[in-house]
């Protein structure tokens, strides 16, 4: 008796803790429009991708206007230890600072205090005349601007700017930007007169170049407001929405929600290794865009607009949210209509394939570019809209649906962009939703 | 009489090449095999990861399977086959392990043979354990020997550009011993000079140790020279390429086989969303101008770790005389047997590898030049527990043996760092074949 007592104790205790390793929770909404079991495809495939060991941790999650439609986490902020993820874990969102701060622009727009097509040098004078150096080549001809970089151009990546060549930054310039340290300057105000001072790679307009373009966008912001873009964005966005958690910083309070940055293991960065652990990791915490974990959530000497804010999902689908509800959260309003419509709208409607080729490959025929925001082509040549998105180098994902504004995350922290599911995902919800 | 027996023997040969030719013939479920195979390679070309692969399977008789896809230059639409040539990096140190092996089958080596009697400037060697220059120097507890070398025991590391993790590692990587991209052009000068700088250099553990994946088999490529009076490139040649008939495995590829030459891509990491489809790589930009994959152009210093490019077809031959030992007189059989034990220190036991690979090494033993996967719990000291034996390069080539049912195969692509380990599911994919 004392025997099968024990037994039953031990397994118990082995179930749970079987429980925590695996710590898995998920939520799927009576929405009698889904279809459940169809929608248990996405965890096959998120399942899939963590029990390979290739990703730490995940959080999906699918609402309409605030009502959860799926839900599904896992997994850890840290491998071996640390706290299991969910709505409330931070991630660093990088570059989908792009799309909040364009936000702000378009909501400076509509108070008038900024127009779409003003140039750029009417508020940062430095960049009055600008050289081209076409393909990024110094030792190509170097051309003139033909016409003035622009809002407009800062917004949908086509002001000739570009990035350093770990962000796919086009050529030598690309280079340049790391000789000189753009991004390592030690104020905004540095940075705009030391990229002035370096040529676009493309005329203004005419190329999509993913670029430094919202870092610019974010001096705009200081110059116009007086204010800093961190202070601004709080104002305007972030305590209107109630979104709590994001900033550019990670208070110390709030560092054990803080997830860690994981990258595939070389012999030299060895996967961890646990007694007892069922998954076989294949990704060890990793040095992202030279910062550990411990210089990671620090604030930076500027804000970046291009990459710097720190998020949780929850946070990140009330911003979604108010966009794919054109500018409402809750009986907020952080835009007009008009205005919020701007994110989904090409704001560069002359711009062909080629245009985007060089940056997007086979997928350019299904895209274009909005107020701060991809937009997916539906694959039917139609010519409409499948959805809108944006993403995070650290692997961080969200979409706007064109049709029903549903708005999906799918976050984890591998970094640089592994796994971007949004096509998936978003296929099992479609096919989900016509029962 | 005579003529009539080289008839019957002329008739005997004719009949021996007409079945190697219809491969596969002796399996009745070939073609579900080889579309398995496809089913698991495909996918990398089809989903934009590899610009291409090339992947075998072999029996006693010949070729068994044959699947390819892509591209192996995208550039210049070279297709992969049998005879395209691989940088194949560290599949290289199986090929001088064996030459050590043929050394020590001539008397000119014994396994357990302090190295320093071939080299006297080991005789220098002190050790900071885990190359952690806080830690005191310490002499060395025993000698480096021969199989120390084989075994990744001795106690040296890499460069930390390759995999080397201790603080030494970044010395390596300060003064380029070994280090990759200098294979063109060293200032630091051929092999001798680099094992004279290694050998300034503390060892990281004692000898026997700890298994670090290391500079371990250059050393051997110096060692050969040493005893051979030899450079490494020649006495390849003469103990192990041209007894075998690899006339494609070189340090550097000559020119009229640059058009058989596949080129070297790298990963392309997208740092912005791309949605749908797109390639995830692009060409390796850190080589010369002008030069699609390393062993082409010049050659900086021998590298027996890693410098030999090779095809499938030549590396087949390497392996059939490992796994069949065809050739006699090339390597004793007991010798040939060494291979398929487990070389590591019993301390070792199957985690060994751990240090350097991480989780996925667990079950995992090591022989001479290439690794020993066991079956879940198996032991390392069991034959019967081996499961399959297999070694990788760092451009994405790959091997593995199936002992037991006296079958291998290869893995071809050129993608650095080697990011699509499939030996698992290819040996498991050969299982099914079966014997009409």
């Amino acid at each position: 008796m004392i025997r099968t007592n024990l037994w039953q104790a031990a397994s118990i205790i082995m179930g749970a803790s079987l429980f925590v390793s695996g710590a898995k929770a998920e939520s799927i909404s009576a929405d009698p429009e889904f279809d459940p079991q169809k929608l248990e495809a996405i965890e096959a495939i998120v399942d899939g991708l963590y029990e390979d060991g290739l990703i730490p941790n995940y959080v999906v999650d699918i609402q309409r206007r605030g009502e959860t439609i799926y839900h599904i986490e896992r997994g850890k902020t840290q491998i071996g230890s640390g706290q299991n993820v969910n709505n409330q874990t931070i991630y660093a969102i990088a570059s989908m600072t792009k799309p909040i701060v364009s936000t702000a622009v378009l909501r400076l727009i509509q108070e008038g205090k900024l127009q779409l097509d003003d140039p750029l040098s009417k508020y940062l004078p430095e960049f009055e005349s600008m050289l081209v150096a076409p393909g990024g080549s110094l030792s190509s001809m170097f051309e003139e601007a033909a016409t003035p970089i622009t809002v407009r151009h800062l917004l949908t990546h086509t002001s000739g700017f570009t990035y350093p060549p770990e962000v796919l930054g086009v050529g030598e310039v690309a280079q340049q930007y790391n000789e000189v340290g753009v991004l390592a300057t030690s104020s905004m105000n540095e940075f705009t007169e030391l990229l002035a001072q370096l040529p676009l790679v493309a005329q203004p307009g005419e190329t999509f170049n993913y670029s430094v373009s919202v870092d610019v966008l974010g001096a705009i912001i200081e110059q116009v407001t007086g204010e800093n873009l961190g202070d601004y964005l709080k104002e305007t966005i972030f305590e209107p929405l109630g979104m709590t958690d994001t900033a550019f910083e990670v208070l110390d309070k709030d560092r054990d929600r803080f997830a860690r940055i994981y990258a595939p293991s070389t012999p030299n960065n060895p996967a961890p290794f646990f007694e007892d652990e069922p998954i076989q990791w294949q990704i060890s915490e990793t040095v992202y865009f030279g910062r550990g974990f411990d210089q990671m959530g620090r604030r930076g000497a500027w804000d970046s607009g291009g990459g710097g804010l720190y998020s949780t999902v929850d946070d990140f689908q009330r911003y979604a949210s108010m966009v794919a509800n054109f500018g409402e959260l809750e009986g907020t309003r952080v835009l007009d209509e008009d205005f919020a419509k701007l994110h989904f709208e090409d704001l560069m409607p002359g711009l062909g394939l080629e245009a985007f080729r060089a940056a997007f490959g086979e997928a350019a025929s299904s895209m274009k570019f909005g107020g701060g925001y991809g937009i997916r082509m539906k694959d039917d040549g139609s010519g409409s809209a499948d959805y809108y998105f944006w993403g995070g180098a650290a692997n961080t994902f969200f979409w706007v649906d064109a049709d029903d504004g549903i708005t999906g995350t799918f976050f984890t922290h591998i970094a640089p962009i592994r796994y971007n599911l949004i096509d998936q995902i978003e296929e099992i919800i479609d096919e989900a939703r016509e029962q | 009489m005579r003529p009539s027996f080289y008839w019957s023997l002329a008739i005997l040969l004719s009949l021996a090449l007409t079945t190697c030719e219809v491969f596969g013939d002796q399996y009745s479920n070939t073609k579900e095999v080889r579309d398995e195979l496809k089913g698991i390679l495909d996918p990398l070309v089809d989903d934009g990861l590899l610009p291409g692969y090339y992947a075998s399977v072999y029996d006693r008789d010949g070729l068994v399977i044959e699947v390819a896809s892509g591209a192996a230059s995208e550039l210049e639409g070279l297709k992969p086959s049998s005879n395209v040539i691989y940088s194949m990096m560290s599949m290289s140190k199986p090929i001088v392990s064996f030459a050590v092996l043929r050394l020590v089958d001539a008397g000119l080596l014994r396994l357990d043979q302090p190295v320093k009697e071939f080299i006297p400037e080991m005789r220098q060697l002190s050790v900071v354990e885990d190359g952690d220059l806080d830690n005191p120097v310490v002499p060395l507890e025993r000698d480096i020997s021969v199989r120390d070398l084989l075994t990744h025991t001795a106690g040296f590391t890499y460069s930390e550009d390759i995999v080397g993790r201790e603080e030494v590692a970044k010395i390596y990587a300060e003064l380029e011993i070994f280090a990759i991209d200098k294979r063109f052009q060293s200032e630091l000068g051929d092999l001798s000079a680099h094992v004279d700088a290694l050998l300034q250099l503390p060892l990281v553990a004692q000898p026997g140790e700890k298994f670090i994946y290391s500079v371990s088999i250059d050393v051997l490529g110096r060692l050969i020279e040493v005893v051979t009076e030899r450079p490494l490139d020649q006495a390849l040649r003469n103990l192990v390429l041209e007894p075998l008939g690899m006339s494609d495995t070189t340090f550097l590829v000559p020119e009229e086989k640059y058009n058989r030459l596949a080129a070297m891509y790298e990963p392309r990491l997208a740092t912005y969303p791309i949605p749908g489809r797109f390639a995830r790589y692009q060409p390796y930009k850190t080589l010369p101008q002008g030069i699609k994959n390393f062993a082409q152009g010049s050659v900086g210093y021998f590298s027996g770790g890693g410098g030999l490019a090779s095809t499938a077809a030549d590396y087949e031959k390497f392996l059939r005389a490992i796994v069949f030992g065809q050739r006699e007189g090339l390597l004793s059989d007991e010798m040939r047997e060494q291979f398929f034990r487990n070389q590591l220190p019993p301390a070792l036991g199957s985690k060994g590898l751990l240090y350097n690979f991480g989780p996925r090494a667990l079950n995992t033993a090591f022989s001479y030049g290439f690794g020993i996967r066991l079956k879940p719990e198996g032991s390392p000291d069991l034959a019967g527990d081996h499961d399959y034996y297999f070694w990788a390069g760092a451009a994405n080539t790959q091997f593995w043996i199936d002992r037991k049912n006296g079958r291998f195969g290869l893995f071809l692509a050129q993608h650095m760092p080697t990011q699509y380990d499939r030996a698992r599911e290819l040996v498991s994919a050969s299982r099914k074949l079966m014997a009409e």
